[in-house]
């Protein structure tokens, strides 16, 4: 079935559509009304902790899985009841998944074989596909011969030869050592550029979203809390879930108390701080929930005209960065970081954290 | 303190006491009237009790008895035959049931072991009783249907548990990849289970080879199998012959278990290997 595409579609060329999937496992809903449409080429990451939904989305798109309610989307062809052989859709699966009784080639050209394809031609693609991800001449390993990695690398070559509309990605590095994981995320962001082929990536690394993708969909509790691209979730995070998830970063309570173009100004139990309303309507008196990178927190000794009074709690050196935990009079604990291996205070001394306003924004605080 | 290292060593003692009671036991009951008749096949005496000479007298005679021969050759062709058919309706139960989505699935697996339980001897009168109302002629074909019956459950238990261990994202991948669900399973599913159920079949072959009580049931005029072949011989007289004949069917019987449990290791040994380097792995990762 021909589904009419809209007008955004055709104008930013979504590949893939997926509207208000819902899923239910007995009695606990794993995914409440997801929606998402992806552009082609895009690289999108479904990023969440283990057990928020990802997988069962992914499940859903490749056709292993059938959703409750919502719909699949296809370049425009609803494909939610057709099987998964029929959906120009390839998997990376998290195990790999590699036939354990057949040789690397066989592996790896088994698309095209279903697909009644030449032994010549089926061949040639094998090597092609395998010179992409960097295993040329491996065909006749078999794949308990071969490292983690490298069994990666074959999951990946047999996942693309069919060229699918789509590729899905489920956590296809999370067996790696972090090394090997550094190195094969910089290699599939470039296989994925020299392919052209739309990406759904995913992962529970922040890191590693926030490195590799066009677009983040922060998941939590079988919905998206929010899309967007990575700069968009970092700096300006929705929700103090997604402030927290991506980067760590630092949560602020307070009251409003006045509100000006784009910004609100609130007050807390340590002192007076401005921050950009990201897009909430607050009035005087609401409840206000900020968030602020560790990055972007100074730590002063005397108080100027905004900042927060402090205790120094510890100090850290972690991956090049000082890293500060300070408390609040309110008792919230904050941690800011900073180049450098030392600072002149000490724990116990009191101080003033402060930030510039656009460096901080208020987030929704979902229950 | 030396409390301790007493009660261990008593413990200790304990421990190699019991294995080596129970080997005694064992091989008393069981392994010396085996060896007996294993050696006195070779036996030149015809009188069993006496010891003449080693020779192979009593096998070529075995050999060129022609009933013998022709008893041999139904074991056989029963055999083989219905662990076949057994084969293949087991693999597709393992297969169905788990996925099948009827009420009492879990009874149906349930009873797919019973006939295991059931004593042989109840089990032959059923099906002689069922095959004359049936009024089908004692013969092959009801000696097939018997043995395919108690067949099954060896293979179906075999194969079930190589499904449980089995990954189920293999299958999934092959769908992934553009195979129909009867092409993934031809391609995967059956490969990698296939070790399991020739392991079954070994083993219910071997549980056909001997059978004798519903066997006796349901066999005809001209189909007795070996093991009825010496069931009927013991009651006339004792020949060596039934000695020689004894250690070959011990050969036979022996060899499908051997079999049965190398092709059940290929398949866990595989399985195994990749856990241990999934294992591996993680210890590394952390």
């Amino acid at each position: 079935m021909l589904i009419e595409k809209t007008r955004d579609e055709v104008l930013e060329d979504i590949i893939l559509s997926l509207r208000n999937f819902k899923k239910s496992f007995g009695d606990t809903q794993v995914l409440q009304g997801i929606n998402l449409d992806v552009r082609r080429g895009e690289f999108v990451t479904l990023l969440g902790p283990s057990g928020c939904g990802k997988t069962t989305v992914l499940r859903i798109i490749a056709g292993l899985l059938d959703a409750d309610e919502g719909q699949v989307i296809l370049e425009g062809n609803d494909v939610t009841e057709a099987p998964p052989e029929k959906r120009n859709v390839n998997t990376v699966f998290q195990s790999y998944a590699l036939f354990p009784h057949m040789n690397v080639g066989a592996n790896v050209g088994y698309a095209l074989r279903i697909r009644g394809e030449k032994k010549a031609k089926i061949k040639e693609e094998v090597a092609r596909a395998l010179s992409l991800v960097q295993l040329e001449g491996y065909e006749r390993r078999m794949p308990h011969e071969l490292s983690g990695g490298e069994r990666q690398r074959v999951a990946i070559a047999r996942a693309v030869i069919a060229k699918p509309k789509v590729l899905l990605l489920d956590e296809p590095l999370g067996a790696l050592d972090l090394q090997l994981r550094r190195q094969m995320q910089i290699e599939l962001k470039r296989l994925q550029r020299t392919l052209g082929i739309t990406f759904i990536y995913i992962t529970h690394d922040q890191e590693e979203a926030l490195n590799m993708s066009n677009r983040i969909a922060v998941m939590r509790g079988g919905v998206f809390e929010q899309v967007g691209t990575p700069a968009e979730v970092y700096d300006t995070p929705r929700t103090s879930y997604v402030a927290r998830f991506v980067g760590e970063a630092n949560i602020i309570c307070g009251k409003a108390v006045s509100v000006s173009d784009g910004f609100v100004t609130l007050r807390t139990d340590g002192g007076v701080v401005t921050a950009r309303d990201g897009g909430i309507k607050f009035r005087a008196g609401d409840d206000v929930t900020i968030s602020v990178r560790r990055e972007n927190i100074q730590i002063i000794d005397e108080l100027q005209d905004a900042g927060l009074r402090a205790t120094v709690k510890e100090k850290n050196f972690v991956g090049g960065l000082l890293r500060t935990t300070l408390e609040l009079d309110d008792g919230v604990e904050i941690i800011a970081a900073r180049c450098g291996i030392d600072s002149p205070h000490v724990p116990g001394d009191v101080v003033y954290v402060m930030f510039t306003p656009e460096h901080a924004v208020a987030v929704r605080e979902l229950p | 303190m030396s409390n301790k290292v007493k009660s261990s060593k008593r413990k200790r003692s304990r421990r190699s006491t019991f294995p080596t009671l129970y080997l005694a036991i064992l091989t008393v009951l069981t392994y010396v009237p085996i060896a007996v008749v294993v050696v006195y096949s070779f036996n030149e005496s015809k009188i069993s009790s006496v010891w003449s000479g080693l020779s192979l007298r009593w096998y070529k005679e075995l050999f060129r008895d022609p009933d013998m021969f022709r008893a041999l050759l139904m074991s056989v062709l029963l055999g083989v035959s219905s662990c076949l058919i057994a084969a293949v309706i087991a693999t597709l139960a393992a297969i169905g049931l788990p996925r099948a989505k009827l009420p009492g699935r879990k009874l149906v697996e349930y009873l797919s072991s019973l006939p295991i339980i059931i004593p042989e001897i109840v089990l032959g009168m059923v099906f002689l009783v069922y095959f004359s109302l049936l009024n089908l002629p004692f013969g092959m074909t009801t000696l097939i249907i018997a043995h395919t019956s108690f067949c099954i459950p060896y293979i179906y238990m075999q194969v079930k548990a190589r499904l449980i261990g089995l990954d189920e994202s293999y299958y999934e991948a092959a769908r992934d990849l553009g195979a129909s669900s009867i092409r993934a399973f031809f391609d995967i599913t059956l490969p990698l289970i296939m070790p399991a159920v020739i392991s079954g079949m070994f083993l219910s072959f071997a549980m056909s080879f001997d059978d004798v009580i519903i066997s006796v049931f349901v066999t005809g005029v001209s189909t007795d199998t070996l093991p009825i072949k010496v069931y009927t011989q013991l009651k006339t007289s004792t020949t060596p012959k039934i000695n020689a004949l004894c250690t070959l069917m011990l050969v036979v019987t022996v060899f499908c278990y051997v079999m049965s449990y190398v092709f059940s290791r290929i398949g866990r040994r595989n399985m195994k290997t990749q856990k241990e380097r999934e294992h591996k792995e993680a210890i590394r990762k952390a």
